[in-house]
């Protein structure tokens, strides 16, 4: 005679997985509330949530949040301790063993339960813009060196990156190539194909459209920022590295046309040879470089999208969509009535998406992994308290409940998929020469603050952070 | 019956395990004094090590170069900037104070202000040229040899393994021939493999 099965049996799958997945969510911070603090300019209040969400997680997006408001502040020693946290978390994740039992978990949990559960080390472009937004601050502090040695581990970013990219676009045409290969054979793959990929999402999709826009897809080569380059040109130049900040500017110029076109304006035509010149150009003449940091980068998030289910009915999975980007009026920098050329070379959107695009197709076979593995769970627990006599009258109940809880689990994992939500928008970018104690007006809305060119030194650059229509915050340093 | 105790047996059980592993995180960090100058390796980057050995080796050859070794009066030195051109904010003051003091130490140099602590010295010269206008401030620009170097690395990182080398130059310039009368260099190679399987 089998052993009666007991139904509070039932309720550990629940604590396990409360505990788990809840562990961390004391202190979470939606979007929609961090967007919202920082176009009201809430920042204490925000600081507060983001330091308890940082302590509670010590996650590498709750850095980069963190650090990245406290660069909005002007905080630029905070900033650096926190990007330094970043840094650490990201190296620890380089640093494990070749095969971890960490990763292999977190693996077969994104695959199975919840992709949250894989951990976020960031995308190739948040590595990046990590170790350029850290030069900012370095920069903002006088400490020109340390910004040229943020730029050198950007440039290294950079590289791996493109690897990276270069070794995951080689995997899938090889995968693609060897599916042809077994349907050619008559072989097929026995794993379940929705049929959907990155070139032709499932119906419903938010990002659908926009993940198939041309624009978008001329991107193709876009695994390089360009406005991390031309910031590593000014800074390297500056202190002295004048042979670094060649590549760099030629790297930027060859990206994209618009830094090519920035730098002739600034260095003149003479940039035939793309030779940066050393700083001061004229004696009654200063250099202005104009960095402005506009609105906030896309913010992920899980969306349950209903598929077609060949066997009957439907299946809900939930793939990563992004919260697009806020940006609304920017700040107009300018002397007189005449406003200065700024040049947008920072656009994360386009890198967000342009990410998600190439990791279409291996989101879409965990998404549908994971609804499989939930309906699995369930049938499972009806099936076991279907055969037990004492509990089979609860089998549609327990059904219910596991639905639920899987339901609840799927929740709670899409609360906690998050990037780096406090970047910006997008990055502008200008170089001139003025002359000394000529004004600069920097205004937006009702606001205005003015900036004058200094009599000593080679020049000042002047950092402009804005988001929404009213908050908007102008630093300077010399040099 | 039997099922609800069951239930609370196990909840009962779960809270105990759960206190055993708060507990076992609990208590303050363990520390504990080391010697400052045995070998580091916590991590491939810049550290104490190289710093010691780098200071130590510069230190001496500067020492043995016939402008010091040589000379017939003590050279006024004056240490100016070291370049870091790495990829890691390296306190390059740190590897010249300690080639200083080792210097110092030899009493074969005799030492000029540097950047760093020269805004200090020309107050204290108003100070004094205010009260005395004497002209024997002109001895602060004899400098008979200024020091100025480079750091630079190389770093090649895969999954699997990471590599550094460092070169760290130095330079003992005469400023008013602006000849180059001494130079030497450091090499430093570092190199970390992640383990095959591990956590």
């Amino acid at each position: 005679m089998s052993k009666p099965l007991r139904p509070e049996f039932l309720l550990w799958p629940f604590l396990v997985c409360a505990l788990f997945f809840g562990g961390g969510c004391a202190a979470s911070l939606s979007t929609g509330e961090l967007r919202g603090d920082l176009l009201q300019g809430n920042l204490e209040r925000l600081e507060k949530r983001m330091i308890e969400t940082n302590e509670d997680r010590r996650e590498l997006v709750t850095a980069l949040n963190l650090a990245r408001l406290y660069q909005m502040q002007g905080r630029w020693r905070d900033s650096i301790d926190l990007y330094g946290q970043a840094i650490a978390i990201i190296e620890d994740y380089e640093q494990r063993a070749i095969v971890n039992a960490r990763g292999v978990l977190g693996g077969v949990g994104a695959a199975t339960l919840a992709r949250g559960s894989g951990g976020y080390y960031g995308k190739g472009y948040e590595r990046t813009l990590l170790h350029t937004m850290n030069a900012i601050n370095y920069a903002m502090l006088g400490d020109f060196s340390g910004a040229a040695v943020e730029m050198r581990r950007m440039e290294q970013r950079q590289e791996l990156w493109l690897e990276e990219k270069e070794r995951r676009l080689n995997e899938l045409l090889e995968e693609q190539a060897k599916k042809k290969a077994e349907a050619a054979e008559g072989k097929g793959s026995k794993r379940p194909d929705s049929g959907y990929s990155g070139d032709n999402p499932p119906p419903g999709y938010s990002m659908g459209a926009i993940l198939n826009d041309p624009e978008l897809r001329a991107e193709a080569a876009a695994y390089q920022e360009v406005f991390s380059y031309a910031l590593s040109s000014v800074f390297c130049r500056l202190v002295g590295d004048v042979d670094y900040a060649e590549v760099s500017l030629r790297r930027a110029g060859r990206l994209d046309e618009a830094a090519k076109k920035m730098f002739r304006l600034a260095w003149g035509d003479g940039a035939e040879h793309w030779r940066p010149k050393a700083p001061p150009f004229k004696r009654d003449r200063r250099e202005l470089v104009v960095l402005l940091l506009n609105g906030v980068a896309p913010a992920l998030k899980m969306e349950r999208i209903r598929l077609f289910n060949p066997f009957g009915g439907y299946v809900l999975i939930d793939l990563p969509a992004y919260e697009p980007a806020l940006t609304e009026e920017r700040p107009r920098i300018r002397s007189g009535d005449k406003d200065f050329d700024l040049f947008a070379l920072l656009r994360t959107q386009v890198l967000a998406y342009r990410e998600l695009k190439d990791e279409m197709n291996y989101e879409l076979a965990t998404a549908i992994s994971r609804a499989a593995t939930r309906a699995a769970i369930v049938a499972g627990g009806q099936a076991v308290v279907a055969a037990h006599k004492q509990t089979r009258d609860m089998t549609g109940l327990v059904g219910l409940a596991l639905s639920l809880g899987m339901e609840a689990i799927s929740a709670v994992d899409a609360r906690g998929v998050r990037n780096w939500e406090t970047l910006p928008a997008v990055g502008y970018m200008g170089m001139f020469n003025l002359p000394s104690g000529f004004e600069i007006t920097v205004s937006m809305g009702d606001k205005a603050q003015t900036v004058r060119m200094p009599e000593q030194g080679r020049g000042i650059l002047l950092l402009v952070t804005s988001v929404g229509s009213e908050q908007m915050r102008v630093d300077h340093v010399e040099y | 019956m039997s099922g609800t105790i069951t239930l609370w047996r196990g909840l009962a059980f779960g809270a105990l395990l759960s206190l055993a592993l708060s507990a076992a995180g609990c208590g303050g960090p363990n520390v504990e004094y080391g010697d400052p100058g045995a070998v580091e390796t916590v991590t491939s980057a810049w550290g104490s090590t190289d710093l010691q050995g780098t200071a130590e080796k510069m230190a001496q050859s500067l020492l043995d170069s016939r402008y010091i070794a040589q000379a017939q009066a003590q050279p006024k030195v004056r240490l100016r900037e070291v370049n870091n051109q790495t990829d890691e904010h390296i306190d390059t003051k740190a590897i010249t104070d300690k080639i200083r003091i080792k210097l110092l130490q030899s009493g074969r140099v005799r030492f000029l202000a540097d950047n760093a602590n020269l805004n200090q010295v020309f107050a204290e010269r108003d100070l004094t040229e205010a009260l005395t206008r004497r002209g024997e401030n002109k001895l602060l620009a004899d400098t008979d040899y200024i020091v100025t170097g480079t750091v630079r690395s190389i770093r090649k990182v895969t999954k699997k393994a990471a590599d550094v080398y460092y070169l760290i130059t130095l330079e003992l310039v005469d400023p008013q021939s602006a000849e180059i009368v001494w130079a030497d260099e450091q090499e430093i190679r570092k190199t970390s493999s992640n383990p095959k399987v591990g956590w």
